[in-house]
């Protein structure tokens, strides 16, 4: 047989699988996912939130131009990227930050925590999540732990807030912690820390179940009456306080099952992180603050699921933060394992640390394990055969 | 040597910059660079204690032993650290205890060190007082250089004097992230540097 015939063969490397899918086609999808949240935000905290919102994805854009520019590389600043990572740092921030904590933070998400690391599928951690942990430790008093967080007044009037009153606004002293995770200090009087330890310990336990509850309701803008229920369906809805795209529970959870729908997203990273989250937070204790600077724990088995699903971040870090494509594992063990560390970590810094919020450091935490989860769960070519 | 004499004060300052390019001696310069007056007297101490170790272990280099070598070096060292912490505490007692440990620690700085076993121990007396020279000048400038950076973005002075007025300062530049930030942040440009002008 004639095998040395010519035969036109047309030979091309790969990817073989043409798809209209491209990077900006999918950063544009998210953003415009998240621009519903945005306009709540708009619409409950103030034009505040506006003008945050705007400064961040202002900053990050001129930033991720001039880099691009500096590095001499393509310059990609509207692909929608450097959009959804300012977008995504004002929506874990408060609406009433000061402006340079805005414009900081989005320059340094943009210039150390992605072009340092070498630009877009580079970062090791996701940008928005670096320069919330940053700006904390830079002005701590200004942004979580001192800061009055934008609250809904007693008659829940949306967009209550001055506009020139950019860096306080009012809020009661119980709030101090993000949201409805308050963190609340129990007091005892003399006699009472006189008692044995199991009466002290359930008096403590029954005054803090108290302030908790004060504590959701407030922050909810809800009249002391009102019951836990009520409190719930509005922290559900994103009437309450917190950071700025954090509180619209509804519309996160809708605008994930959008990208679901769109395959943009690893189902496995949300679920395993939100069950893990709520799961250990419902068995572990809760430490209590005392007055005097002691501290004493919840029961076992009792945590408020409901409180730790819907107060603070954890819907938005677990649909929006811990999915992002370049930090967080390829293969689905890979991002099981990834989502059951987010979980553990979260609920372990809520109930036990010192910090606000679990959910940012956690997810950063589990960033960098991410080179080692892929290393591990590696599928094996067909027909490899292990050492 | 065939090396020029000027060539052994000026490699130091820039080119082998003991912080920047090798690395060397992070310790006093992550703890004591939270102001720029700070920095300045811990590089000046440094290069004192510097050039009196290079001098004396280049003076000796002939009749030490290479078994014992490191202790024989520390202990010289050691001997300059004890003048200047000495020496420092009795001209100004304030600045003296803004530094507490940290002069004392500067016998493990290990561009001290380093510059006795890789230099002076190999080269004359004169050589090694310019390597002393050059190397802790470099440092101390490299000291100046960070602890600028964090002295205006963590407390917003300059010198002890305030800046800005209405925006409050990122106070984690003071605090020891800000300080690795810092450094790790110049470490990468100037080996950014470095890269470009190979490729050049």
């Amino acid at each position: 047989m004639a095998l040395n015939t010519a035969i036109n063969l047309k030979i091309t490397s790969s990817p073989h699988i043409r798809t209209s899918e491209t990077v900006p086609r999918i950063m544009w999808t998210v953003n415009a996912v998240l621009a519903p949240v945005g306009l709540f935000a708009i619409y409950w905290f103030g034009w505040r939130a506006l003008l945050t919102m705007f400064l961040c994805v202002g900053t990050s854009v001129v930033t991720e131009f001039w880099i691009q520019r500096l590095r001499k590389i393509q310059i990609t600043c509207w692909d929608g990227s450097a959009v959804l990572t300012g977008l995504l740092f004002a929506y874990v921030m408060p609406a009433n930050q000061p402006w340079y904590v805005s414009v900081v933070g989005s320059a340094f998400a943009i210039g150390i925590a992605k072009h340092a690391f070498g630009g877009l599928g580079n970062n090791i951690w996701n940008p928005a999540l670096i320069a919330r942990a940053f700006v904390l430790a830079a002005w701590p008093a200004m942004t979580i732990l001192g800061a009055s967080w934008p609250l809904p007044g007693p008659d829940a009037t949306p967009g209550a807030f001055d506009l020139n009153d950019y860096r306080y606004a009012e809020a009661p002293a119980t709030v101090t912690a993000p949201s409805p995770l308050t963190d609340p200090e129990v007091e005892l009087t003399a006699e009472e820390a006189g008692l044995p330890d199991a009466e002290r310990l359930a008096i403590i336990r029954e005054r803090w179940q108290l302030k908790v509850d004060e504590g959701l309701r407030q922050s909810t803008g809800l009249p002391g009456d009102a019951s836990s229920g009520q409190a719930y369906l509005r922290l559900f809805l994103g009437a309450r306080n917190g950071c700025l795209g954090e509180t619209a529970g509804l519309l996160l959870i809708l605008g994930g099952a959008f990208l679901l729908i769109r395959g943009y997203l690893n189902w496995r990273v949300p679920v395993f992180f939100i069950v893990t989250a709520l799961v250990v937070a419902f068995i572990l204790p809760e430490k209590i603050r005392l007055s005097d600077g002691s501290t004493a724990w919840s029961a076992w088995f009792e945590g408020d699921m409901l409180r730790q699903l819907l107060g603070g971040g954890l819907l938005i870090g677990a649909i929006f933060m811990a999915t992002d494509m370049v930090t967080s594992p390829v293969s689905n063990k890979g991002a099981i394992i990834f989502a059951v560390g987010c979980g553990i970590l979260t609920a372990l810094i809520r109930l036990m640390g010192g910090y606000p919020e679990g959910v940012s450091y956690s997810i950063i935490l589990m960033n960098t394990a991410v080179p080692l989860i892929d290393r591990h769960t590696r599928p094996r070519t067909f027909g490899e055969v292990t050492a | 040597m065939s090396e020029p004499l000027s060539r052994e004060f000026t490699k130091g300052l820039w080119r082998e910059n003991g912080l920047f390019v090798m690395a060397l001696g992070l310790c006093p310069s992550l703890a004591v660079t939270t102001s720029v007056m700070n920095g300045l007297v811990m590089g000046l101490c440094v290069t004192f204690v510097l050039v009196g170790s290079n001098l004396v272990v280049s003076l000796i280099r002939s009749f030490t032993p290479k078994e014992i070598r490191i202790p024989i070096f520390i202990v010289v060292i050691a001997s300059f650290v004890t003048l200047t912490e000495i020496g420092l505490k009795g001209l100004d007692y304030e600045l003296y205890s803004n530094f507490g440990i940290f002069i004392s620690l500067i016998v493990v700085n290990c561009v001290i060190l380093g510059r006795a076993e890789a230099f002076a121990s190999k080269n004359g007396p004169l050589r090694s007082i310019l390597d002393g020279l050059g190397i802790g000048m470099g440092f101390a400038i490299a000291l100046v250089i960070v602890s600028f950076f964090r002295e205006v973005l963590g407390a917003g002075q300059l010198f002890g004097m305030d800046l800005a007025k209405g925006a409050s300062p990122a106070a984690v530049f003071i605090l020891a992230p800000g300080a690795f930030l810092v450094v790790g942040l110049l470490m990468g440009l100037f080996k950014y540097r470095k890269i470009m002008k190979g490729a050049a």
